[in-house]
């Protein structure tokens, strides 16, 4: 079983915490840091963690399985499916979204032309420090 | 447990010629955990006492489990519990003595879970009532009204006046008690960051009126602000179906709306020639939009 | 400058002035109607008395729950201007509205001052203090009025025959006062009396915790009496659930103090009436045992009502959560209703017990002919708790305070039968209609209670 996975969950931000748990456990599978066959902790360790309601992990653990990201094994919990090399790439592009949607409104308000905003996210991609 | 927790039909309260309460209509569903959320004075506290029957309806109707508030017999209300907003219990007694004045009434009591609740919220139980502070009076409020394991809890501003620490503590409390997923809670606050991190279901209150109330979810992906940018000056023309606030300045307009469902953004984008960013907002942000006039 | 004293004047002006004034009403009325003017001087003095006592208990009051809030130290010139302000409310009251009132009465101005200085010092030492022992102080003072000695002194200073009397009344009255203020001029958050305002005393009340004031105040784990008062409560984690009614009903009483209050009131009145006959030293005469008895029923049919309401009454906040225990509405109200009732019987019963011992030890034939009365003062019971309920009806202080001086007044039947007996004119005939009166009273009671209950079945507890 996996530890606690590091969440960070912010309740009072304008996405929903189970859309944040899911895009987190969606990033970190497809990241590689959750390892296929590794199981989630348990809805109940997770809402005690995170001091927010069981449902809405539950909520976020059922859309994951329905996806196929992790697959339910009857007593035992949630396990983490094999993401495989297509699914893989899309899933992670797919984490990257709403982030990148927030850098786009942050550079509309800043008059920054889409020429600019790459250029200036290249060096940071590139950094490998 | 098929019967409906709380329901409230077209319940209409006034006081002198304030009218506080204007046929509101309120299902809260079993099992779920309902925030009520309203600004002061809304009628948040009329609202929970006229569903519990201290208050009488002046029309329509408050059932607490199918039966009339006013009339719950000893099983309905054996299976509620009630924390006021402002907890009043007796001063003399002492923490100790006031839990098995209060249990005695009950059928059955849960001695361990107040037991340890005790000792995690610090409560000394050989103290005074009198002399605890507001935060720990409010504590042993909240666990007098857990004690017998309520099937329905109501808890009117819970945590208003609880150090973070504490208020931490009363949340997971909370969400213990919603764990088994048949209890049902419904409480009023302001402070709309509790509210999302345990409820998942959201009613707003104003006006005397329910405007708002689903999943907590839904309206936070449901209302959007967006930021509208188009060729053209927008002042005068401008306009979004399902608009709670809108902004125009020139050719840029900042807009609410209830539902940013894509089809909303792409006619935007079309009719205006405009670029659309569509920014998320938290629970507070959507009350405040809400209440904008 | 002036500015601040109006201000602080007007948040005197309250409806509650009008009681008095109705007062006043009433006793001009009592003087142009009352032809023999003479003999009920001391009825109308003990009028002008009470009047002027409960203004200025009235302005004690008020003045004190002005006083004892955080204002007192944050506003600049806050506590002086109120000082003043109710300096000159109370001179008007023992000094003005005596002497306009006693004009009429044609007797000596300095007596009628002093009499009514000393009688308002009394209640508004009670209004200040706010404590049931200052309640018994002043009642034990006040009931001296009822020995002879007293009175022989009284009248001859209303007809003007003994000035040291007035003035020595009048010094004591003035220093009681000095002390109010003075105390007012220091009052601070920790000061005793700082936390009893408006409430009445908490170690007596089922009082709730709403107010941080009241809660301080009955939590002041200090003082012995609390001790005294309060048994400890063990309850045990035993259910009541389904326990037969008079479980219920008691368990409902655990909250004031398992009513340790009245019997311990009582038994201070039990020795002030034991003590009174040595006091006035007339242990043989007749008369001081009349007047024994006579007190036996006064106090007993008096005391029980103030002492069962004011604990009950602390409770009006509680009623909204308290419904909400599992029983029915009716239910609910049926067990407050009895535990009430057992309140007031058990005071009862307390002060019974208590009054009867000096009765025992100084006119022991007279027990008998003493008992006789109990139909009487028992069949009043029921209606006293009627008015008690529809008093606690009404959420509103003032009503609330005139309604127990209205069923104060009720339970006078007794005392007025009791004169009768004792005097001896109480013929077999008259026993006809001491029955009858009996059955009166308990189908009064019954009407009021029924109807207290429908108000109560309709009122909102929240």
């Amino acid at each position: 079983m996996a530890a606690l996975l590091g969440f960070i969950v912010s309740p009072n931000s304008g996405v929903p915490i189970y859309r944040q748990i899911v895009e987190q456990i969606r990033a970190q599978v497809a990241g590689g840091r959750l390892e296929e066959g590794v199981f989630l902790p348990s809805v109940r360790q997770v809402a005690e963690e995170l001091a927010v309601n069981p449902m809405t992990i539950s909520k976020a653990y059922s859309i994951l399985e329905r996806e196929g990201t992790v697959e339910l094994i009857r007593g035992q919990g949630m396990r983490v499916k094999d993401p495989g090399p297509a699914g893989n790439g899309k899933a992670r592009k797919q984490a990257l979204m709403p982030l990148l949607q927030q850098v786009a409104l942050t550079a509309r308000l800043l008059n920054l032309s889409p020429q600019q905003v790459i250029s200036a996210l290249k060096p940071l991609l590139e950094d490998k420090s | 447990m098929s019967d409906v927790p709380l329901d409230l039909v077209a319940a209409t309260k006034r006081y002198r010629d304030k009218i506080v309460l204007d046929e509101l209509n309120l299902t809260v569903p079993a099992g779920s955990v309902v925030g009520l959320l309203g600004k002061n004075g809304s009628g948040k506290t009329t609202l929970i006492k006229a569903a519990l029957g201290l208050v009488k309806l002046d029309l329509g109707s408050a059932r607490v489990f199918d039966q009339p508030a006013w009339h719950m017999d000893a099983d309905a209300k054996s299976r509620l519990g009630y924390v006021p907003q402002v907890v009043n219990l007796y001063a003399w007694m002492r923490v100790r003595q006031t839990i098995e004045y209060i249990a005695a009434f009950y059928p059955r009591w849960n001695w361990s879970l107040i037991d340890r609740l005790l000792t995690e919220w610090e409560l000394n139980p050989r103290e005074r009532v009198g002399t605890l502070s507001v935060g720990q009076l409010q504590k042993l409020g909240i666990l007098v009204a857990l004690g017998h394991e309520p099937d329905l809890l109501v808890l009117d501003e819970p945590a208003a006046s609880l150090d973070p620490i504490a208020r931490r503590d009363f949340l997971k409390a909370l969400l213990e008690i919603a764990a088994d997923g048949n209890r049902t809670v419904l409480f009023s606050t302001h402070i709309t960051s509790d509210l999302e991190r345990v409820a998942d279901r959201v009613a707003i209150l104003r006006n005397g009126k329910i405007t708002y109330h689903g999943e907590l979810d839904e309206l936070k992906e449901n209302v959007k602000r967006l930021h509208v940018t188009a060729k053209n000056p927008l002042t005068g023309s401008f306009n979004v179906p399902g608009a709670v606030r809108l902004r125009v300045e020139g050719n840029e307009a900042l807009v609410s709306v209830k539902d940013a469902s894509g089809e909303v953004i792409d006619r935007i984008r079309a009719d205006y020639e405009a670029s659309v960013t569509v920014e998320d907002l938290n629970l507070e942000e959507i009350f405040l939009e809400m209440h904008y006039d | 400058m002036t500015n601040r004293y109006l201000q602080v004047l007007r948040s005197y002006v309250r409806w509650a002035w009008l009681l008095p004034a109705l007062g006043i009403a009433l006793y001009a009325a009592g003087v142009s109607f009352s032809p023999r003017l003479r003999v009920h001087l001391l009825a109308f003095l003990l009028w002008i008395t009470l009047l002027a006592g409960w203004v200025a208990s009235m302005t004690v009051a008020m003045l004190k729950e002005q006083m004892a809030t955080p204002r007192l130290r944050t506003v600049p010139g806050y506590r002086s201007a109120h000082l003043m302000v109710g300096a000159l409310l109370m001179l008007i009251t023992v000094g003005v509205l005596p002497i306009i009132m006693a004009r009429p009465l044609h007797a000596p101005t300095l007596a009628v001052i002093a009499i009514a200085a000393l009688g308002s010092a009394a209640l508004a030492w009670i209004a200040y203090w706010q404590s049931i022992f200052s309640m018994i102080l002043c009642f034990g003072f006040l009931s001296c009025i009822g020995l002879p000695r007293v009175q022989e002194a009284l009248t001859q200073t209303i007809a003007g025959q003994r000035v040291d009397v007035s003035i020595a009344a009048l010094t004591a009255a003035t220093l009681i006062f000095a002390i109010i203020w003075l105390r007012l001029a220091l009052l601070y958050e920790e000061s005793s009396e700082y936390a009893r305002a408006g409430g009445g005393d908490p170690t007596f009340n089922a009082h709730p915790t709403a107010s941080p004031a009241a809660r301080r105040g009955a939590a002041s784990e200090a003082h012995w009496t609390n001790a005294l008062l309060q048994a400890e409560y063990r309850g045990g984690r035993r259910s009541i659930y389904n326990a037969p009614l008079w479980r219920r009903v008691r368990h409902w009483r655990v909250v004031v103090g398992n009513g340790r209050a009245s019997g311990v009131t009582a038994v201070m009145v039990a020795t002030f009436l034991l003590a009174l006959p040595m006091i006035s030293g007339q242990t043989r005469a007749t008369h001081a045992r009349r007047s024994l008895i006579v007190s036996l029923v006064m106090i007993t049919m008096m005391a029980v009502v103030p002492v069962a309401i004011i604990t009950w009454f602390g409770r009006w906040r509680m009623l909204g959560q308290e419904s909400l225990r599992p029983m029915s509405r009716r239910r609910f109200l049926l067990e407050m209703a009895l535990a009430a009732a057992a309140e007031l019987a058990l005071t009862f019963a307390a002060f019974l017990l208590f009054a009867t011992i000096p009765l025992y030890v100084w006119a022991p034939h007279q027990i008998s002919e003493a008992f006789k009365l109990l139909p009487v003062m028992i069949a009043v019971l029921p209606l006293v708790l009627a008015a008690i309920l529809w008093v606690l009806r009404a959420r509103n202080a003032w009503i609330w305070m005139t309604g127990v001086g209205m069923i104060t007044a009720l339970s006078v039947v007794p005392v007025e039968i009791t004169m009768k007996l004792v005097q001896g004119d109480l013929s077999d005939h008259d026993l006809y209609k001491l029955l009858a009166l009996v059955a009166s009273l308990l189908a009064l009671a019954v009407i009021g209670l029924r109807t207290a209950f429908w108000s109560w079945e309709r009122a909102e507890l929240g």
